[in-house]
């Protein structure tokens, strides 16, 4: 293709051509079955906004790319000729253990961050899918909840400094370095959950918290889905401070636990210190009294595998199944969805009011109905992936709130269009 | 009739047929409506709308749409960086009288309340069910959720809870263009970006707030407070790092120093120790074997940075004496001089006492003692001028010594503002710490919202060429 020669041309002139594709591996970047003309893996936020302008000035749709892991998400595109991987943005700035913050570029991977982290006992409470492969960047991108999401917060409770190149081509930042700021528009939270379509993200500051004492999982089996909700929303209501309290179908369960249970099993997280632990365990015991048809408990050394493998429920609970569907209702409202998820594979978090719920396949008709439901419980339906196929009958997103509005905001960054064009807001 | 005489009868009317029961334009009346507690700008404007309702408020906004009037909403009035300060002959919209609590969903441990609800009472309110709203700013009992909305207020429990933009679940907007949107919800996840959390702490620039979706939070099964007295500022400061780098995270670390400590004992008699050049009252929280675990090992940590006392409070009351001293702070310093100037820093812990020891040195070559009270586990300075304004030049210097201030601030990494908000005060400082690409960027945001440049103009963002001329 004669675009291609030109395009792979400029574009190694900004980054170097051998970091630039634009053959048959572009593949691996392809956005609901569409592959991108090239894929570019910049090394500095400089670069970023090189290409960047080269997009611009060439119309070019970028679709950016972090670890890929939550590339489901989304409308299809409506172009995607170039795919920015952050990958190479991986350096660790600044972490200053004794301010609990450290900073970041985008591209880095969550497990080392983790890793360097965990040598200051310290950590962040994101539980990314796709623990080994997501980035930072992509994590906040995204702005997903974690499964203790409940208990720490969601990201957008840890960023306190982003820096993006937007659209315009332009390196904005927001925020800081320091754990309180209200200094000028929170930019933080406009790039978190923006799915790339405002800027993409080359560097975070975090604020991060000292790793608990001790944390210990309780596996609580039970005879029905419906017992599962009920005990679920009642844990999640007179249980103190669980730092997470969901719930797995039953196949999932045995996948994770190896042990049977016929309507799935809730696993209740508990962080803090020994007696409290013990006394939290005491009260769980009580509330699920004869519920639960058996009561197990993993501490180290098992339960971090065991967490890492429950963080990528895509690969757990919804391994071979196309559709991941994800429900976002207010917690008290989640026991209506017990009927909808029965012989279906789904992690839920009772506490959070999610349903990641896993399917072969999805009949529009059947997701529209569920999708009115969450809305008129006052939650909202998005997609986490599907084929290509359902996508074009069935939107990603509800519509959004205050559209018009969403749309400025997208042009006053992204004045031609240019970032992930189609995929949240047109 | 001149045409001003003419246009500001139209406008009265405008309120007046769009069901507007109150509208003051009487000098005397909306003198008060000049200045928030700021002490560098008032002006003067030429209507209050005390709306007495969401709808009275969308039809005032699209009064001043359709007449081109700058408006700025208005609660308390507490903000202490000029964010409540009107345009001259512009509009302000009071939401005081919107002030009551729409719904308290205790399944969902929520709330929908309206703006003009002052803070303190939301979390009376919600205290029969064993819940309280977290973020609490000194102006607790009179600041409202509307203004810490917009200011994005913190406040000593901050600490371990978050600001105000961690329990804002969702929020009613009017934007200067008059369109009424609704923002978040009590769903974790929706759709879009996250201008709820663009719009908390937009200090009223990109519309009125007339609605707003609480979080509530659990009141702790337990809770102790310490009072912890050292000899020297750099041994209190030493232990605040030290405290947060072994691992605990008090819901509340704070810092007096032995100015600050004097007058308080001088006018309230909180109890504090005589002699100390610096205490720290720290709070823990939470469970009882983590309450026991976290106090006894930050009266370790203080003692081997040479703690000079470590005092526990034994029940309720003398806790709530440790805090009233605390709390009571400013008003004891009024009692000093009559003017003071407050300001609001963050730099990251680990600087405190290299800049605390800079301030004090500023301070003093302006003739000045800073008194400081501030939210050390956060690193957020609060150093205090107190000055007469009628001594010729005290003022002028109070603002000198304030700028270098500033500058030594964001020099150690820190910045411009952490709670106070940005308002008038500090707007043209933002190139200190941002790029003009960074405000670019932050006012074509602004467009977004507003575009004829209506809610609350001449905030936040440091005035451009055109606008300074305006101003002058």
């Amino acid at each position: 293709m004669a675009v291609s020669a030109d395009l792979r041309e400029n574009l190694a002139g900004l980054v170097g051509s051998e970091n630039v594709l634009t053959g048959p591996e572009t593949l691996l970047y392809a956005v609901d079955g569409v592959a991108p003309k090239a894929v570019v893996f910049p090394e500095t936020r400089e670069q970023v906004r090189e290409v960047v302008r080269l997009a611009r000035r060439e119309r070019l749709g970028i679709i950016p790319f972090g670890g890929g892991t939550k590339v489901g998400f989304g409308n299809p595109p409506a172009a995607h000729d170039l795919a920015v991987v952050t990958r190479r943005l991986n350096r660790v700035i600044d972490y200053s253990p004794a301010d609990l913050t450290v900073v970041v570029e985008a591209g880095l991977g969550f497990d080392r961050l983790t890793d360097l982290l965990r040598r200051e006992g310290q950590f962040l409470p994101f539980d990314p899918v796709g623990p080994g492969r997501s980035t930072v960047g992509g994590i906040v991108a995204a702005g997903l909840g974690g499964l203790r999401r409940a208990f720490y917060g969601p990201p957008r409770d840890w960023v306190l400094g982003v820096a993006a190149v937007t659209g315009d081509g332009e390196l904005i930042k927001g925020g800081g370095r320091t754990v309180k700021n209200v200094s000028g528009y929170d930019l933080c939270r406009l790039f978190t959950g923006s799915w790339g379509s405002l800027g993409i993200i080359v560097e975070l500051c975090f604020k991060v918290f000292p790793v608990p004492p001790e944390s210990l999982l309780a596996v609580l089996g039970v005879a029905a889905v419906e017992d599962l909700f009920s005990l679920g929303r009642d844990v999640w209501r007179q249980v103190p401070y669980p730092a997470a309290t969901l719930g797995l179908d039953a196949r999932s369960a045995r996948d994770l636990t190896g042990r049977d249970s016929g309507g799935g099993a809730l696993l209740v997280l508990f962080s803090g210190v020994r007696p409290d632990l013990e006394f939290q365990l005491d009260r769980l015991r009580s509330v699920a009294g004869s519920r639960a048809a058996s009561f197990d408990t993993v501490s180290n050394p098992d339960l971090p595998g065991l967490w890492s493998r429950l963080c990528d429920h895509p690969d757990l609970v919804g391994r071979d199944l196309p559709v991941w569907v994800r429900l976002s209702v207010p917690p008290a409202e989640i026991g209506a969805f017990a009927s909808d998820v029965a012989g279906c594979r789904f992690l839920a978090d009772f506490a959070g009011g999610i349903i990641n719920l896993y399917l072969d396949s999805g009949e529009p008709a059947y997701l529209t109905d569920l999708r009115r439901r969450a809305g008129a419980a006052g939650g909202s339906l998005a997609l986490g992936r599907a084929p290509a196929d359902l996508k074009a009958t069935f939107p990603a997103w509800d519509p959004l709130p205050a559209p018009d509005l969403m749309g400025r905001v997208k042009r006053a960054l992204d004045p031609d269009g240019i970032l992930s064009p189609g995929r949240l807001v047109t | 009739m001149t045409v001003q005489a003419r246009q500001r009868a139209a406008v009265l009317e405008a309120f007046r047929a769009a069901g507007i029961r109150q509208v003051l334009t009487d000098p005397v009346e909306v003198a008060i409506f000049a200045k928030d507690a700021c002490p560098l700008d008032q002006a003067m404007p030429a209507f209050v709308v005390v709306a007495e309702s969401a709808d009275d408020v969308v039809a005032a906004v699209r009064v001043c749409n359709r007449f081109g009037l700058p408006f700025t909403p208005r609660a308390a009035g507490t903000c202490i960086s000029g964010g409540a300060v009107p345009v001259a002959d512009g509009v302000v919209i009071s939401l005081a009288k919107l002030n009551r609590v729409l719904e308290v969903d205790l399944e969902n441990r929520c709330a929908w309340v309206e703006p003009g609800l002052v803070n303190l009472h939301l979390s009376e309110h919600v205290r029969p069910y064993g819940l309280h709203y977290a973020p609490d700013p000194a102006s607790y009992m009179v600041s409202t959720i509307g203004g810490n909305v917009a200011e994005n207020a913190g406040g000593p429990h901050c600490l371990a809870y978050g600001v105000t933009t961690n329990h804002i679940l969702g929020l009613e907007l009017v934007l200067a263009t008059g369109e009424v949107i609704s923002l978040g919800g009590k769903a974790a996840e929706y759709p879009g970006f996250d201008l709820r959390g663009l719009v908390v702490g937009s200090e009223g620039t990109l519309g009125i707030v007339t609605k707003v979706l609480v979080k509530l939070t659990q009141n702790p099964p337990e809770l102790r407070t310490l009072l912890i007295s050292f000899k020297s500022l750099a041994d209190a400061a030493a232990a605040v790092s030290a405290i947060i780098a072994a691992g605990v995270i008090p819901v509340a670390l704070e810092m007096m120093d032995r100015p600050c400590l004097e007058v308080i004992e001088e006018y309230i008699h909180a109890g504090y120790p005589a002699d100390a050049e610096a205490v720290l009252i720290v709070e823990v929280d939470g469970l009882p074997g983590k309450v026991a675990a976290d106090a006894e090992q930050v009266a370790a940590i203080a003692r081997g940075h040479n703690a000079t006392e470590v005092r526990l409070a034994a029940d309720p009351e003398q806790r709530a004496r440790l805090w009233f001293g605390r709390r009571a702070a400013f008003g004891a310093i009024a009692k000093l001089k009559p003017n003071y100037y407050l300001h609001d820093f963050v730099v990251p812990r680990t600087r405190l006492v290299e800049v605390l020891t800079r301030i004090r040195a500023i301070c003093e070559k302006y003739g000045f003692i800073p008194l400081n009270v501030f939210h050390a586990g956060d690193g957020n300075l609060h150093p205090l001028i107190v000055y007469d304004y009628a001594e010729p030049g005290a003022y002028e210097r109070a603002l000198r010594a304030g700028e270098e201030i500033i500058r030594v601030c964001i020099a150690a990494g820190g910045t411009l503002s952490g709670e106070h908000g940005i308002g008038i005060e500090k707007r043209d400082l933002m190139p200190l710490v941002f790029s003009p690409e960074d405000l670019a960027a932050m006012r074509r945001l602004k467009r977004a919202f507003d575009p004829k440049n209506l809610a609350n103009p001449d905030k936040l963002l440091p005035l451009e060429p055109a606008d300074r001329e305006a101003a002058d």
